[in-house]
């Protein structure tokens, strides 16, 4: 930037050493009204151009593999929940998913029906999060709270699946906490519907607005190159062009057998990942309603008392069952020894869960590839040389949830 | 040794032994219930059954003689089938009762029936009904229901204890393991049933419904209720020792331990002294480690100038490495002092049980610390000449007998070690806390001179062991020591260099069986191979 | 299953729009306008509908799977249906679960003599519920918990106990999941 270098001034102006003794810093964080989440943002700034950032995470570092190493596979699934807790659901299929490669099972249709519906409800749950919080932090509080709105009939899914709204804990290794309600899908449809309803409020208010597009528009730029290099992916990476979504490129659960769009942005600035998002939101509706009709009867678990505990009725009337269940709430899973690696589509990108067993009931190690982590990365390139105010919507595009960039 | 081949891998066998034990010595996973290593072979059970080459039909590998050459499956289709069989079959009668019954976590029933067992059962037929919560002898408690019919109990009251109280009543589907009438199980090994039951048929009284056994730490070490050294693993949960199991040793206790051994692991939990006390002017208090030592030292001290008044009773309950520190102690601090070791003496029998009821006696013999002088002792103290005693532990009580108050009356000081409340504690000048051996680590030395380590298995805190105590006295006294501290390790080192019997030991050596001293005294103990 | 790869347009900005800021103005306020006067008309009319409920006065309505806080299910003799078999205790992430089981001379032989549960370490997660083998400990609807001393996060056995009338719901919700294994129905639960 001409502003910095020593010297060098356009005519009429007074140049950085005349004028400032030194650049202003500036810490955004690590609690801010305008960044969701808990991370640090250094800056120096000289008037409201940004010459240096650093972005610092850590804050909400709560030894989630470490934890994991210390009580049974089972008992990490709770954890799991609060990586990305915007889209709990989605964090509880990637772990599962995992464990079960170790295992070599694969849990029957029904349970992948279910686990695609319930990913994606939390995916929508993550988007409005994103969208509604991201608006709210340039000022436009009716769209946040409509958002909010629009996630509570979310989370009245997860509550009428699995008991939680946020903390759901419903997916296990080998199948499901349980199986769908009595009229699940109906509730469903007409979630859908009515979170749909009020989402177009929010375009309605937001879309086309001028103040929401000067901010969007054009900022937080970086190409595909560089956020292929530093590892970036979901929707920060899509919005850039690259069409990379695991759940066409390597996909798992159902993703295969339904149809849906990938939504890819043309510039990679702020206003694509919005639209981007706001797409996905679509797409992801349409997977759920597909998902629905296709929902066939049947188990939802692995019949397998290796891994998933048997059903309750029979563990108070038959000998095996009983002692499967002692057995394997004791002693835990014991996946045969190895690594596996196992990504899923979160909403923020490619969350990977890689573990590693020593045949016992408790993992060594389990590492969790956090999309947070890497995307977040890339906001210091990305604000480099902008306008204080581009912070916001560029952080809050690249949405980084604490818990998952820090685990 | 014969040369067989199991699963495809050829393995090197004793010549005569039978096939199970050969492969369970080589880690082979066999299921079985009713062998065990020290009974006789019932055959009853059907579960350990195996394909051997050329054997038209499956053989219990319990009852079949290792052959050179023999080609064996434990994984073929058909044994697969026979286990499921027979666990099929065990589950058809039993109760649901794995949430009530102690066994659940080291049930063999469980364990089998997970790795080997069908998945459904096919029967719908209600279960027998049977005697529950038999109240078969003093220490342990049948469940009729629960009892897979393997025999090890009876077997064992019938060839280890030779006491016969146990038998199978009745036959066919009707049979069930029963005491007589007025007969109970009563044994001094009765609890040893409860260990070989591998269902929660027999259970022990003491551990009934006490604890889940997936919360217990367990740590090798040895009982200390005799100077047999029986072998024992030590449960530990909720900062509490919760019972103590037999370990195997065949050079020492083989896979039994007495009743009277096993549950007296009490007075860890209990009563325990954890701070030093001083009794001045009739009121008893509690005062630092540091103000006890300085104050024992400068009693000691004072004692120690006066030849002949100071008397040392050690306590054979502290490990060999103690013992040691407390010799160089004496040797080097308080070289007027007499000293002795206060060992007692009770019935023996012709299994385990020994009249030395000493954890250690024979440590302290090989140390030299056994003089024979505890009556003079008693003497002088009665005389007036001995005016100070040094307790290391509160066995001198019980030894002395009901003269004992009125002995310790006379002394101008009393130092006691003391691990829990106990008379002496009230007449002693300065309290020191000692630990047990369940806190410890160290070796002892049992009867027939095989040293053995106990470890660690409680957590004492800031608690100073007897060996840092005596070491923090020779400190004190001036004494010049070999180690830089009181280390378990260091001082077995020492030990090796300074006994020529023990040269050998060293901690890493001893392994989890011990060894033994250059001689034995004593031959090997418990009935040998049980007849084939 | 195909599906394509669809790029977002963004639509062309007028300059005419964006200096008549008033135009968005109006935009939002004829939404926003719409939710005020759809709500105003709900609450003339008696059924609002807006979101917020004025709790406490009004109650949360749960659905049946919802996992409050861990009871124990107490039988009508006044007894607890747990026997301290200790599985919850160890399938709990937490370790908020203490158990001192202890022996009754009753038909049943074994009893919780200590069943304390930390709730502020409880996470709600179910897990307890999961692992028990008997229906003795389940998910309650009970979310109201707060105390004022640390210590009253501690819950005892008998703060725990709550008759098995009184939690319908709960089981009615989990029980849907007790047979789903295409086999013969289970039999009569037996005693344990």
């Amino acid at each position: 930037m001409s502003d910095t270098d020593a010297g060098s001034k356009a005519p009429g102006t007074v140049g950085l050493d005349e004028l400032h003794g030194e650049p202003l810093e500036l810490q955004m964080g690590p609690s801010h009204p305008a960044t969701h989440g808990t991370v640090r943002i250094s800056l120096k700034l000289h008037g409201e151009r940004i010459l240096w950032s650093d972005v610092q995470v850590g804050y909400l570092h709560r030894g989630f593999e470490k934890e994991c190493e210390a009580g049974e596979y089972a008992q990490a699934i709770p954890y799991t929940d609060r990586l990305n807790y915007a889209s709990p659901i989605i964090n509880n299929v990637g772990y599962c998913l995992a464990v079960e490669k170790l295992f070599g099972v694969e849990v029957p249709p029904r349970g992948q029906y279910l686990r695609t519906i319930a990913s994606e409800i939390s995916r929508l749950s993550d988007h409005f999060t994103c969208l509604g919080a991201g608006a709210m932090e340039l000022a436009a509080m009716t769209p946040f709270l409509y958002c909010m709105q629009a996630r509570e009939h979310m989370w009245d899914l997860h509550e009428a699946l699995c008991g939680a709204r946020v903390t759901t804990n419903y997916v296990r290794i080998g199948g499901l906490q349980s199986d769908a309600p009595e009229g699940f899908a109906a509730l469903c449809r007409e979630k859908l519907a009515a979170a749909l309803a009020i989402f177009a409020d929010v375009e309605r208010m937001l879309t086309e607005n001028p103040i929401f597009r000067d901010r969007l528009e054009g900022t937080g730029i970086a190409s595909a190159e560089t956020l292929i290099a530093y590892g970036v992916t979901g929707p920060l990476l899509r919005a850039a062009g690259v069409p990379l979504d695991l759940r066409r490129t390597q996909p798992y659960l159902v993703y295969d057998q339904l149809d849906f769009d990938v939504p890819i942005g043309k510039t990679g600035d702020n206003y694509d990942r919005y639209l981007v998002r706001v797409e996905e939101i679509r797409q992801s509706v349409r997977i759920i309603e597909q998902a629905l009709a296709a929902l066939p009867d049947g188990p939802i678990d692995v019949d397998d008392p290796r891994l998933r505990l048997p059903p309750k009725g029979r563990v108070f009337n038959r000998m095996e069952e009983l002692i499967d269940q002692f057995k394997l709430v004791t002693e835990g899973a014991r996946p045969p020894a190895g690594e596996v690696y196992q990504a899923v589509e979160g909403a923020n990108g490619e969350l990977g869960f890689y573990i590693v067993s020593n045949g016992s009931g408790r993992p060594w190690k389990c590492r969790c590839r956090s999309p947070s982590f890497s995307n977040t990365q890339v906001l210091g390139e990305m604000v480099q040389g902008a306008l204080l105010a581009d912070v916001v919507p560029t952080f809050d595009m690249i949405n980084m949830i604490g818990g998952e960039c820090d685990r | 040794m014969a040369n067989i081949t199991v699963d495809g891998t050829p393995l090197e066998v004793p010549d005569g032994s039978m096939l199970l034990p050969a492969l369970l010595d080589h880690g082979l996973q066999v299921p079985h219930y009713c062998y065990h290593p020290k009974l006789s072979i019932d055959g009853s059970c059907r579960m350990c059954m195996v394909k051997v080459e050329g054997m038209p039909k499956l053989t219990i590998s319990c009852n079949t003689p290792v052959r050179d050459g023999m080609v064996i499956d434990t994984q073929s289709p058909e044994v697969v089938n026979a286990r499921h069989g027979v666990l099929e079959l065990l589950l058809v009668n039993h109760p649901l009762d794995c949430p009530i019954c102690d066994q659940a976590g080291e049930c063999y029933l469980q364990d089998y029936s997970f790795e080997y067992g069908t998945r459904e059962g096919q029967s719908t037929e209600p279960r027998r009904k049977l005697l529950k919560r038999v109240d078969v002898g003093p220490r342990v408690v049948l469940d009729q229901e629960r009892c897979i019919l393997c025999r090890r109990c009876v077997r064992f009251c019938s060839e280890i204890t030779e006491t016969r109280e146990l038998a199978v009543f009745n036959l066919g589907d009707e049979s069930r393991i029963d005491t007589f009438p007025d007969e109970p199980l009563a044994n001094d090994y009765s609890i040893c049933t409860a260990d070989i039951c591998p269902v929660g048929a027999l259970l022990s009284k003491d551990f009934h419904h006490k604890m889940r056994v997936w919360f217990l730490d367990e740590t090798e070490s040895v009982c200390p209720g005799c100077s047999n050294g029986c072998n024992v693993k030590v449960g530990v949960a909720r900062r509490e020792v919760q019972r103590l199991l037999p370990r195997r040793n065949d050079a020492v206790n083989d896979t039994w331990m007495c009743d009277h051994g096993r549950l007296g692991y009490r007075f860890v939990n209990e009563a325990r002294v954890r701070e030093p006390q001083v009794r001045r002017d009739g009121a008893v208090g509690e005062i630092g480690w540091e103000a006890a030592l300085d104050e024992a030292a400068a009693r000691l001290k004072t004692l120690g100038a006066a030849e002949g008044a100071l008397a040392v009773i050690v306590s054979p309950h502290l490990t060999n490495e103690e013992l040691f520190m407390l010799r160089e102690l004496i040797a080097q601090g308080l070289q007027t002092a007499r000293f002795d070791v206060a060992l007692q003496f009770g019935a023996a029998d012709e299994l385990l049980i020994k009249e030395d009821k000493a954890a250690n006696g024979r440590g302290a013999r090989d140390l030299g610390l056994v003089t024979g002088t505890l009556e003079e002792i008693a003497a002088g103290i009665e005389a007036g000449a001995i005016r100070g005693l040094y307790a290391t532990g509160t066995d001198l009580w019980e030894v002395w007998g009901p003269r004992s108050a009125a002995l310790l009356a006379r002394l101008e000081t009393l130092i006691v070690h003391a691990t829990n409340a106990h008379p002496i504690v009230e007449l002693a000048h300065l309290v020191l806390p000692g630990l047990t051996f369940a806190e410890k680590r160290g070796t002892f030395t049992n009867v027939a001179g095989r040293v053995q380590r106990i470890d660690r298995a409680l957590d004492p805190g800031s608690q100073l062991s007897d060996g840092e105590i005596f070491f923090a006295l020779a400190h004190r006294l001036g004494a010049k020591l070999s180690t830089p501290r009181f280390d378990p390790t260091l001082m077995l080192q020492e030990i090796a260099r300074a006994v020529p019997t023990y040269a050998q030991v060293s901690w890493q050596a001893l392994g989890g069986g011990g060894l033994p001293t250059a001689e034995r005294e004593v031959a090997a103990p418990v009935n040998a191979e049980a007849e084939g | 299953m195909p599906g394509r790869v669809v790029t977002v347009e963004r639509r062309p900005r007028p300059r005419a729009m964006d200096s008549l800021g008033a135009l968005a103005i109006l935009r939002g306020l004829a939404v926003t306008s719409r939710h005020f006067f759809r709500n105003l008309w709900g609450f003339l009319r008696g059924r609002p509908t807006i979101f917020t409920i004025n709790y406490p006065e009004e109650a949360q309505q749960f659905a049946p799977a919802f996992r409050g806080m861990p009871v124990l299910v107490e039988m009508p003799d006044g007894k607890e249906r747990c026997v301290a078999c200790g599985l919850c205790e160890w399938a709990c992430p937490v370790d908020c679960i203490t158990i001192y089981p202890a022996e009754t001379h009753d038909e049943v032989e074994r009893y919780p003599r200590v069943f304390d549960i930390d709730m502020s370490r409880c996470m709600f997660c179910g897990l307890c519920e999961e692992s028990c083998p008997e229906e003795a400990i389940v998910m309650s609807d009970r979310v109201a918990i707060a105390s004022t001393h640390w210590r009253g996060n501690v819950w005892h056995k008998q703060d725990l106990l709550v008759p098995v009338g009184d939690l319908e719901k709960r089981l009615g919700s989990i029980r849907r999941g007790y047979d789903t294994r295409a086999s013969e129905p289970a039999v009569e639960r037996e005693s344990a």
